[in-house]
């Protein structure tokens, strides 16, 4: 009877957590129809609103990825090939607390410190910059690129290293031509995966990069991101249905198709490629084709 | 890689050994430059925040003179809907996790699930605060409740939490399970004594941080209308939306130059919070392993 009962929840919870998969699209779908709907008239007026926002974030989330791709795998890769075990002790629990900083605080962080050493360094830079909020979004993601590609990097098969280590490679040559190569497909994984957080990011970018709205290339102008656009919505109480309701939530399924997209993308970079598999799975698993599946 | 032996190395051992210490230092400098933005927002924050951190600044309601602004309703607030949070979203994701790979592992649905819960989770948090104002503050017409919040962060932190302790439950061996049903045991009582004892230490560790997570989540919560400047005591989860993180923002976005030492006070209480719940998860997690 109590194991019916239990079943019964168990079933409950799974079935939970797929209708909000399904429930969190239909509502960004069926709240921005409207918008849609309207788009046809509005013609390319519409749309330059909407790119202006794209600009804006693909500006600071391709900066953050500059920044932080090299500096995320300098640090795997010393995490992973020539740190010592007590060096390894203390650097992995710091990267751990870097990822649970909240992001108000970077934004904190962004406005009072990052942006008045951005200002002093390129004086050409405004109170709001894109620049400064890359900077710190790279921050922000650097835990996550060095953690996935350390566990790439550490995944490689050791024969591999030590194949190239009696071949008289140095240490940093075997590492830089065979081990990091071979995990290429993870870190390229990883970084993919980085650059869909900093899409989605927004109290750092809103707080740093302001709310301006426009075309440009330059890092050091103000520009709006979708994210802050969004953000908005709750300041401005719009009413259910009217036409800014609708618009934020058409930008809301374009953050959401971008991460998914992007997501899939590292997925596959990781299951496709000639890497080891980010996660093996541990003891005796219950789903043994799981292992790809596993983000 | 055999076509490659013959090009690009130096010809000399002394020159490769010096580019080896450089390659070395190069990585080191990274990991450096990595780990210092970790010290420079804690110590920026003390710098700023520390000599507002007075008694009065948790006893009073923010307001607009910077004198008298306190945080006790924001942290009031942050600690309701943290613990709401816990009390729906631990369970909810155990469940999921249990049906799915140790109740009866239901290959299929449990694959489709987990490739959907990895999207959930990349769904940008600003995204469930949308969904959050349709579905909880509107549809549901929660308003801009204390609940509404703690609704809308449920619905973020589970599939994140949902796939943490999934990968803990996989965990287990399944021999073990198999033992306990050998022994004559009901598919419950397997998972009882079977599945959720040796789990247990991890899956706190994974709730504390999903507890973090929500503890600092910000902008859904700015979509769902949060207020800050109310001079309440927060006592029931219809009382109004109001949450630590929020504020800091609104000191932070502030143009009045004195409301940044108190943005820096705020940080750095969230910032403590924050990194006690990740600690309290890192310590939980080790001992947990330790016991194994």
């Amino acid at each position: 009877m109590t194991d019916r009962l239990g079943g019964h929840a168990l079933r409950l919870c799974a079935l939970g957590s797929a209708l909000a998969t399904v429930g969190i699209v239909a509502v960004l779908i069926s709240e921005s129809w409207g918008f849609f709907a309207g788009l046809a008239d509005a013609g390319p007026a519409g749309l330059a609103g909407f790119l202006r926002l794209l600009n804006g974030t693909l500006l600071v989330a391709i900066g953050a990825g500059v920044i932080a791709l090299p500096l995320g795998l300098g640090c795997a890769v010393f995490l992973s090939e020539f740190a010592s075990a007590g060096t390894q002790r203390i650097v992995r629990p710091m990267l751990e607390m870097m990822a649970g900083i909240p992001t108000v605080v970077y934004g904190f962080f962004a406005v009072f410190f990052v942006t008045p050493v951005v200002r002093a360094v390129l004086p050409g830079a405004g109170v709001f910059s894109a620049a400064s909020a890359s900077a710190v979004v790279a921050i922000m993601v650097l835990p996550m690129i060095t953690s996935m590609s350390e566990r790439s990097i550490s995944n490689v098969n050791p024969a591999l290293k030590e194949a190239a280590l009696g071949l008289g490679a140095t240490p940093t040559e075997a590492s830089r031509r065979v081990v990091v190569p071979a995990a290429r497909a993870g870190i390229m994984s990883s970084v993919v995966l980085a650059f869909g957080r900093a899409v989605g990011e927004t109290m750092i970018v809103t707080l740093a990069a302001g709310t301006t709205p426009r075309f440009t290339l330059n890092p050091l102008e103000s520009i709006q991101t979708l994210t802050a656009f969004t953000l908005g919505a709750g300041t401005g109480d719009p009413a259910t249905g009217s036409r800014p309701y609708e618009t934020v939530f058409a930008v809301g399924l374009v953050l959401c198709a971008m991460a998914v997209g992007i997501t899939a993308i590292g997925r596959r970079l990781t299951s496709g490629g000639t890497g080891a598999p980010l996660t093996t799975p541990a003891g005796l698993h219950p789903l043994p084709d799981s292992a790809g599946s596993g983000g | 890689m055999t076509a490659r032996v013959d090009q690009g190395f130096p010809a000399s051992i002394r020159e490769r050994n010096r580019s080896d210490r450089i390659v070395r230092r190069a990585c080191a400098a990274a990991a450096v430059v990595a780990l210092a933005p970790l010290v420079l927002v804690a110590v920026h924050a003390l710098w700023l925040g520390a000599p507002h951190l007075t008694l009065d600044f948790f006893l009073n309601a923010p307001s607009s003179d910077p004198a008298s602004a306190g945080i006790r309703p924001l942290l009031l607030g942050t600690v309701w809907m943290v613990a709401l949070v816990g009390l729906v979203a631990v369970p909810l994701s155990v469940g999921s996790a249990v049906y799915l790979d140790a109740y009866f592992p239901q290959r299929r649905l449990a694959r489709i699930l987990g490739s959907n819960i990895g999207y959930l989770a990349s769904v940008p948090s600003v995204v469930y605060g949308l969904v959050g104002l349709a579905v909880f503050a509107r549809g549901a017409a929660m308003g801009h409740t204390l609940l509404a919040g703690a609704a809308t962060l449920t619905l973020l932190v589970l599939p994140l939490l949902t796939r943490a302790t999934r990968e803990v439950v996989r965990a287990v061996p399944r021999a073990q399970v198999e033992a306990a049903y050998a022994l004559g045991a009901t598919p419950f009582q397997a998972i009882r004594f079977a599945v959720l004892p040796g789990s247990a230490g991890q899956i706190a560790a994974a709730s504390l941080r999903a507890l973090s997570r929500a503890a600092g989540e910000t902008a859904p919560l700015v979509v769902l209308g949060a207020f800050t400047f109310i001079a309440l005591n927060v006592t029931s989860p219809l009382d109004p939306l109001t949450a630590l993180p929020v504020q800091v923002f609104e000191w932070t976005e502030s143009t009045d130059a004195r409301f940044r030492g108190l943005a820096g006070a705020a940080a750095l209480v969230l910032l403590a919070g924050t990194l006690l719940l990740n600690a309290g998860a890192t310590l939980v997690h080790g001992s947990s392993i330790g016991r194994r």
